[in-house]
């Protein structure tokens, strides 16, 4: 059943019965799957050239993303036995909490040239209709720092389950200052993201939510040697699909169309990072956040945060 | 979960140790023996292609290099060496007695069974068991070379940019920037082989990520991935980017070489750009930190010229205030809207400084 429900998203639903929810998914997926088959053919056919890719790229991180995360949401909503086992409602998760603030630890060993772990703290606070984020970090011992702020406005709402369900625009600017590689760089993101939590649809899926994300990243490079700057464009974006097993654990995995931070892209720099990984929720609601990526090099993060 | 995470990482690891593997096979690759005979040779520019007990077959990756054979089995008198590759006109000279009588560079005997080859009989003078062997490159000045990757799976019509790549009588090269062919197998290998038997000029090349699909296809045909020689007073780094990564052992080496490099013209050339122009698609190397970090060291020492294929179109630029050029037109499906099709770089050294200019195959 497993091998159908992610190749033909929506089967799941048709076999448990669910008519309604798996010809819906079954829709959505072939029309996501079509649109990323379109994207790489465009691709393709021009022999990926840059303006096709301004086209192909965002269609294929859309579609795919989407594509597999109603393959996912499918598996999952086949072998769940019944919404009564888990509390109804929206779960407090990284998504939709009111307020976070935590320590980050990443390692990514060879990551260049410097197997230093990175010590880091971020903020996010959400309203209804508009969120704020901070962070920073550094690589002690080493001059290499971060900072980041940001903001997001919703633009459509999806349902009435939770004001943090709908369409965001969000956007960033972080400054790198790496100068023991010899460069500082600073990014602007952009991105629109869909946070949708399946129970908008059915009490069935309620334990999985979708973020799907589209974004741009002008990105200013300054090299300190030569006095130079760079202008890079990549498209960002990506997927994330998080099961909330039980009230006390969270699975998650998904994709990062990005390979510009401690953990670079996979392939070639045609992709960006995997990355799959495990919440546990801890008293007083501190919340232990667990995760590996797979991509040059491999990388584990661990974040510690306190959620409202 | 206990289980799955080990396994994920050790999946991720064996991934990412291609790059090494070959930077690892590098070092073996300048080196052989037979219980008559040991080869060395140090910098790895020359690649042993075949050994035998009296006949030793080598392909040059530079017109300046030098190697040592050492006579293990004491009634060894001579040593035929073949080498490929060979910039025309290039000599090789020894002590007296080794291969020639007097000492004096020779041209060697033409081996036509060879592309650009030549035969030179190695003798151990009576009392000697080492003997080194260099070449006597070409004198320090201006001097022009080629440059173009990403043939793939367009060998076959290769003929026709061969032919314009002959009419650069001028040129002293030809560098390859990686895509060799299009998936390693030996039959490619064999027309990529066959095809560059049509040029008029020895082939230095660099691979791309379409010539690492067998594990050693493209090092035992072109020998070391990562490799740094002179040519008439200039430099040139090859850099293994096959992988989208360099490897931790070529990161070893990459300070040594831009040293090297300081008080010279260099060229850096690799297959996989280490920043696009714009970057949409994404086609350069996989992490932006380790490229932003090598075209610090790049920019850092100096270095002249960057010179990349894997883009199947033109592009010139710069990264880190070096100019840059991409250059893959060597056939492979062209990329759309850019007006460019096959083409190839004419690279002039004038007064050390490198002059470069588009030259268009189709017109």
């Amino acid at each position: 059943m497993l091998p159908c429900n992610l190749l033909v998203p929506g089967t799941g639903q048709l076999f448990r019965g669910e008519t309604a929810a798996g010809r819906r998914l079954l829709v959505t997926a072939g029309g996501l799957l079509a649109g990323a088959f379109a994207g790489g053919l465009f691709l393709g056919s021009t022999g990926a050239s840059d303006v096709a890719a301004a086209v192909g790229v965002p269609l294929l991180v859309v579609g795919l993303g989407g594509f597999f995360t109603l393959g996912a949401v499918d598996a999952i909503g086949t072998f769940t036995d019944s919404a009564d086992a888990f509390p109804q409602g929206v779960q407090r998760d990284a998504w939709n909490a009111r307020l976070r603030a935590g320590l980050l630890l990443q390692v990514a060993p060879a990551s260049g040239s410097t197997d230093r772990p990175a010590l880091g703290a971020f903020v996010r606070a959400r309203w209804s209709r508009l969120s704020v984020a901070a962070d920073g970090g550094t690589l002690p011992g080493l001059d290499e720092w971060w900072v980041s702020g940001g903001a997001g406005a919703r633009l459509v709402k999806f349902g009435d389950l939770t004001d943090a369900a709908g369409l965001w625009l969000e956007a960033s600017v972080r400054h790198d200052g790496v100068g023991h590689l010899g460069f500082e760089a600073t990014r602007v993101r952009v991105t629109l993201q869909s946070t949708l939590p399946f129970g908008v649809f059915s009490a069935r899926l309620g334990r999985v939510t979708s973020l799907l994300r589209l974004g741009l990243d002008p990105t200013w490079v300054r090299y300190r040697a030569a006095g130079a700057t760079n202008f890079e464009l990549p498209v960002s974006g990506g997927f994330e699909v998080r099961w909330a097993l039980v009230d006390w654990l969270r699975l998650y995995f998904g994709y990062e169309n990005a390979r510009d931070g401690l953990v670079g892209g996979n392939y070639l720099g045609f992709l960006g990072v995997l990355f799959a990984g495990v919440e546990l929720a801890l008293p007083a609601q501190w919340v232990l956040d667990l995760r590996a990526l797979a991509g040059t090099p491999a990388g584990f993060f661990a974040t510690l945060e306190w959620r409202l | 979960m206990r289980r799955a995470l080990p396994a994920f990482a050790l999946c991720l690891f064996a991934c990412v140790s291609e790059p090494e593997e070959r930077a690892l096979r590098n070092l073996e690759l300048g080196r052989a023996s037979t219980p008559a005979w040991a080869f060395r040779d140090e910098q790895g520019l020359l690649h042993v292609r075949e050994a035998a007990d009296s006949t030793l077959t080598l392909r040059a990756s530079s017109a300046d290099f030098s190697f040592t054979l050492t006579r293990t089995e004491p009634t060894l008198s001579t040593v035929s060496v073949r080498v490929w590759n060979l910039l025309p006109g290039l000599t090789l000279s020894a002590a007296p007695g080794v291969l020639t009588a007097d000492g004096s560079p020779t041209p060697g005997a033409p081996e036509p069974a060879l592309t650009l080859g030549a035969r030179f009989d190695v003798t151990f003078p009576p009392g000697v068991d080492v003997v080194e062997v260099r070449s006597v490159p070409p004198a320090a000045g201006d001097f022009t070379f080629l440059a173009l990757g990403d043939i793939q799976e367009a060998i076959g019509g290769f003929g026709a940019v061969a032919d314009k790549l002959n009419e650069e009588a001028g040129a002293d090269f030809l560098l390859l920037l990686g895509d060799l062919t299009n998936r390693t197998s030996t039959r490619e290998l064999d027309d990529i082989e066959a095809a560059f038997a049509r040029l008029r000029l020895p082939v230095y090349a660099t691979p791309g990520n379409h010539d690492c699909y067998t594990s050693d296809g493209y090092q035992r045909r072109f020998g070391r991935t990562n490799y740094s020689f002179l040519h008439r007073g200039a430099r040139f780094t090859s850099l293994d980017s096959g992988s989208g990564t360099l490897a931790p052992t070529t990161w070893d080496a990459v300070p040594l070489w831009l040293d090297a490099g300081r008080a010279q013209p260099h060229v850096v050339f690799t297959h996989i750009p280490v920043t696009e122009v714009n970057g949409l698609r994404g086609g350069q190397w996989a992490s932006r930190r380790e490229a932003r970090h090598a075209a610090s060291l790049f920019s850092e020492a100096g270095v002249d010229l960057l010179l990349f294929g894997h883009v199947h179109s033109y592009d010139a630029y710069q990264v880190a205030g070096i100019p840059a050029y991409i250059a893959g037109g060597g056939g492979a499906s062209p990329e759309a809207f850019d007006g460019v099709g096959r083409h190839f770089l004419r690279v002039t050294v004038r007064g050390g400084v490198p002059e470069v200019e588009l030259v268009r195959v189709d017109e």
